[in-house]
C-alpha cells in the first residue's frame, strides 16, 4: 500500500501546482485588454474570405475504405517471414484472410462507395424507396422523417 | 503442417464468423421486401454456434492453443453460452425494432455478430494481445450501432461520445499493457502471473495494471468513467442499449476476471484498492443518481451502473481471506443472472414504447389497470433488479454477499455495508416504477388499451422471466454452473 | 561532440513515449475540435507502439513488434468508425467541427 503514496503525492503537487498558477496569474497579471489583442491573430493580415470549400464526402468514404484495406495486408509481412515453416496450411490460413478482406470491398462496390462520376439520383435496387424511422423508440419525427438524398 | 489448431474447440468462433461473412453477403442477394431474412440468417448462426459449445461442455475438459493465449475451459464455455444466449435474445429484441425502421437490416445483424465474435474470444483469450483485439472487436461494431439511427442527432451524439470515450480508454489500456509487457517480459497472463511478484519496479507495476484496469473499468462503466453511460444508452436504439448493457458490458467483467484471477492475482496491491474504489463509487453514484431520473432508460442506465459496482464487490475482495473461490463464482452467477434480469426489462421497455414512443416513467402509469400481464412481468424484473426473493436477483445479491464474508477484512466489510445500504436505496426507484404501473391513474397522452406485442418480442420476453423465476426458485441451477466455472 | 557519441539507453525512448502519450491524453480532453481529438488518440498509439518497439528491442523478444502490427490495424478500424460517426454528424449539422456543439444529451 505504501507504494501509493507517491502518486497520491503527486496528483496532490500536480492540483496544488494548477490552482497556485490560477490564482497567481489573475492575482498579479496586468489586465489592458484592446481589440488587437483579442484578435485570434495579433499581426499579419486580417482574413477576408472564409477557408477553402468543403469538400466532397465521397473523399472521405474513399480514404476510409482504403485505409482500413490497405492496412490489413500488413499481416502478410509476419506470414512472408514463416511461410515456408508453415507450408500449406499457413497458405489455405492466408487465403482464408485474403478471402475475409475480399468481401468487405463487395460491400463496398454494392453500396456504391466507389462508384464515381456524375451525382445520380439513383437508389440501388436493393434499397427500399424510402426509408422510414418509425418504430424508433425516441425520435418524435418518426413517421415524417424525410426520405434520404445521399445514397447517390 | 497445422500449428496447434484445436478446430473442436474454434467451432463456435469459425461458425459465427461464417455466419457473419453469410449475412453479409446474403445482404447483398436479398430483394429488399425479403430483409429480414437475414435476421434470420443471424438467428440460425448464433443458435448453430451453441451446438459446438454444447458438445464441448459435455467432453469436459481444458483445451490450450497458440502457446496457451486461448483457452477453451468450463469458465470460457459458461460465458460463450451466456454470451450467445445474450446475442439470441438481443436479436429478438432487434427484429421488429430494425424491420419497422427499414434501417441497413443485412449490417445491424453483421454488426452486432461482429461484437459477438469479440465476446466469446474474450472468454478464452488468455494474452493481453488477444485480450486486446477481442475487446475492440467487442468495441467498434458497438460504436457504429450507438449512432445506428443516423438521421437523429441523439443517435449521433450517443456515438460520438461513446466512441471519444472508448478509444481514449483503449488507448490508455493499451499504454498500461504495454508497460506490463516491459516489467514481466510476456504478454501470456500466465507468464504474467509467475513474473509480476518478482518484478523489482512495483511501482511501475502499480501504474501499469492501474492503467490496464481503466479499459475495462469503461466498459463496465464503473464510476468514475460512466459519463457516456446515460447518454449513449439513452441516444442508441434501445435493442442496442440492451445489448450494451448486457453483453459489452459482461464482455469487460470477463476480461477483468481473466486479468485479475489468471494475471495479477500473486499481486493483489496492484488492483484491489482501484477496484475496491471503483466499487463503492459505482453502487453509491449509480444508485443515488437513478433516484432522481424521469426517464427509464437513463434510470435503467444509472441501474446499470449501480449493477455493476454489485459486480465490482467480488473482485475487490478477491483476494482476502479464502474469498478467491467464491468471489469468482460470484462474478459469474451475478453476471449470468444480471443478463437475464436486465434483457428482460429493456424487453418490457422496449414492447411498451411501440406503442407510446416515450420513455417517460410517467407513461407507464395505470399499466396494471389495462395491460396486467405486461405489468406483472415489468414488476418481476424490476423486483429482481432491486434483489428481493423469490426473484432470481436475489440469489446474485446472495453471492455477493457470500465473497463479502469470505473474505473476512474490514476493507471487505466496509464494502459490504455500502452494498447493503445501497441495495435499500436501489429499491425506492425500482418500486418508483412498479408503484406508478399499479397505483397511478392513465395519464392523458397514453391510449389505454392491452399492449400488442410481436411474436420475437414476446418470446425475448418469456425466456427472460423463465429465467429469472426458475433461478429464483432453483438456485442451484447457477450455482453450479458458477462451481465449474471456478474449476469443479 | 559526434553524433556517434550520444548514446541513446531505452529510457530515452521510453520518457519520449510516455511524453507523447502525455501530450495525446491532455490534447484529447482539452481540444475542442473532434478532428484534433483524433489525431490526439493517434498520438497515443503511436506513443504505445514506441514502448512496445522498445521493450521488443529490451527484452530481445519478438512479440513486442508483432502486437504494433495489431494496434495499427486496430486504430485504423477505429479511425475509420470515428470519420463515418463525424460524417454521420455533420451531413445533419451545418458548421464547425467542434464538441461544444454535441450538447442535445445531457449526462
Amino acid at each position: 500500500m505504501n507504494d501509493y503514496l507517491p502518486i497520491l503525492l503527486m496528483i496532490a503537487l500536480v492540483f496544488a501546482f494548477v490552482g497556485v498558477s490560477f490564482v497567481a496569474s489573475g492575482l498579479l497579471g496586468p489586465k489592458a485588454p484592446n481589440s488587437a489583442k483579442q484578435s485570434p491573430y495579433e499581426c499579419g493580415i486580417v482574413p477576408e474570405v472564409e477557408p477553402a470549400e468543403r469538400f466532397p464526402v465521397k473523399f472521405y468514404l474513399v480514404a476510409m475504405a482504403f485505409i482500413v484495406l490497405d492496412v490489413e495486408i500488413v499481416f502478410l509481412y509476419p506470414f512472408v517471414t514463416v511461410f515456408r515453416q508453415l507450408g500449406l496450411f499457413g497458405l489455405i490460413a492466408m487465403g482464408v484472410f485474403v478471402f475475409g478482406l475480399l468481401i468487405p470491398f463487395a460491400y463496398l462496390l454494392s453500396v456504391g462507395a466507389l462508384a464515381w462520376g456524375p451525382v445520380q439520383r439513383r437508389l440501388s435496387a436493393g434499397i427500399g424507396p424510402v426509408r422510414r424511422s418509425a418504430g424508433a423508440v425516441f425520435d418524435p419525427a418518426a413517421p415524417t422523417a424525410a426520405p434520404e438524398h445521399e445514397a447517390a | 503442417m497445422n500449428p496447434g489448431w484445436d478446430f473442436h474447440a474454434i467451432a463456435p468462433e469459425i461458425i459465427i464468423s461464417a455466419t457473419i461473412i453469410v449475412v453479409l453477403i446474403a445482404d447483398f442477394f436479398f430483394q429488399y421486401r425479403r430483409r429480414f431474412q437475414t435476421s434470420q440468417l443471424a438467428t440460425i448462426g448464433v443458435l448453430a454456434a451453441m451446438v459446438p459449445v454444447v458438445t464441448l461442455a459435455v467432453n469436459g475438459g481444458t483445451r490450450q492453443m497458440f502457446g496457451g493465449a486461448f483457452v477453451v475451459d468450463p469458465y470460457s464455455l459458461a460465458l460463450t453460452g451466456f454470451f450467445l444466449a445474450a446475442a439470441y435474445v438481443t436479436l429478438l429484441l432487434s427484429v421488429d425494432y430494425i424491420g419497422d425502421g427499414d434501417y441497413y437490416q443485412g449490417e445491424f445483424y453483421v454488426l452486432l455478430l461482429t461484437s459477438l465474435l469479440g465476446m466469446m474470444v474474450m472468454t478464452s483469450a488468455r494474452d493481453l494481445i488477444t485480450i486486446f483485439v477481442a475487446l475492440e472487436t467487442i468495441s467498434i461494431p458497438t460504436f457504429v450501432l450507438a449512432g445506428w439511427r443516423k438521421h437523429d442527432p441523439k443517435s449521433n451524439e450517443a456515438a460520438i461520445k461513446y466512441y471519444l470515450i472508448g478509444v481514449l480508454s483503449s488507448a490508455i489500456m493499451l499504454y498500461g499493457m504495454s508497460l506490463v509487457f516491459g516489467l514481466t517480459g510476456s504478454t501470456l497472463l500466465r507468464d504474467i502471473a509467475l513474473a509480476a511478484p518478482r518484478t523489482p519496479h512495483t511501482s511501475l507495476l502499480i501504474v501499469a495494471v492501474f492503467l490496464t484496469l481503466v479499459g475495462f473499468a469503461f466498459k463496465v462503466s464503473a464510476v468514475p468513467f460512466h459519463f457516456w453511460v446515460p447518454d449513449t444508452y439513452e441516444g442508441a436504439p434501445t435493442p442496442v442499449t440492451a445489448f450494451l448493457s448486457v453483453s459489452s458490458k459482461a464482455g469487460g467483467f470477463v476480461a477483468m476476471l481473466s486479468i485479475v484471477f489468471f494475471g495479477f492475482f500473486a499481486v493483489p496491491d496492484t488492483w484491489q484498492p482501484a477496484l475496491w474504489v471503483l466499487a463503492a463509487a459505482s453502487m453509491v453514484l449509480g444508485n443515488l443518481a437513478a433516484l432522481r431520473q424521469t426517464n427509464i432508460v437513463r434510470m435503467l442506465a444509472y441501474s446499470s451502473i449501480a449493477q455493476g459496482g454489485f459486480i465490482l464487490v467480488p473482485f475487490a475482495v478477491a483476494a482476502d481471506g479464502h474469498a478467491a473461490r467464491s468471489s469468482f463464482e460470484a462474478v459469474v452467477i451475478y453476471l449470468l443472472i444480471y443478463g437475464a434480469m436486465n434483457l428482460g426489462a429493456f424487453a418490457v421497455v422496449i414492447a411498451f414504447a411501440r406503442r407510446t414512443r416515450s420513455a417517460e416513467i410517467s407513461t407507464y402509469g395505470g399499466l396494471g389497470s389495462y395491460a396486467p400481464s405486461f405489468a406483472v412481468l415489468m414488476t418481476v424484473f424490476l423486483l429482481s433488479l432491486a434483489g428481493l426473493p423469490p426473484l432470481a436477483g436475489w440469489f446474485a445479491k446472495f453471492v455477493m454477499f457470500r465473497s463479502v464474508l469470505d473474505a473476512g477484512t474490514p476493507g471487505a466489510t466496509v464494502l459490504g455495508v455500502i452494498a447493503a445500504v445501497m441495495s435499500v436505496v436501489a429499491f425506492f426507484y425500482y418500486l418508483r416504477v412498479v408503484r406508478e404501473m399499479w397505483f397511478h391513474p392513465v395519464p392523458d397522452s397514453v391510449n389505454p388499451e392491452p399492449v400488442q406485442i410481436p411474436l420475437a418480442l414476446n418470446a425475448a420476453i418469456g425466456i427472460c422471466a423463465a429465467i429469472v423465476l426458475i433461478v429464483g426458485i432453483y438456485p442451484q441451477v447457477f450455482a453450479r454452473i458458477g462451481e465449474l466455472a471456478a474449476g469443479g | 561532440m559526434t553524433l556517434a557519441s550520444v548514446h541513446l539507453t531505452d529510457s530515452y525512448f521510453l520518457t519520449f513515449a510516455a511524453m507523447l502519450f502525455s501530450i495525446g491524453a491532455v490534447g484529447l480532453l482539452i481540444r475542442r475540435n473532434v478532428l484534433v481529438m483524433f489525431m490526439c488518440v493517434e498520438l497515443m498509439l503511436n506513443a504505445v507502439n514506441l514502448t512496445f518497439v522498445t521493450f521488443a528491442k529490451t527484452l530481445d523478444d519478438i512479440r513486442g513488434q508483432a502486437i504494433v502490427f495489431f494496434v495499427l490495424v486496430v486504430a485504423a478500424a477505429e479511425v475509420a468508425v470515428g470519420l463515418a460517426i463525424i460524417v454521420a454528424i455533420f451531413r445533419r449539422r451545418r458548421g464547425g467541427a467542434t464538441a461544444d456543439d454535441i450538447d442535445l444529451l445531457r449526462g
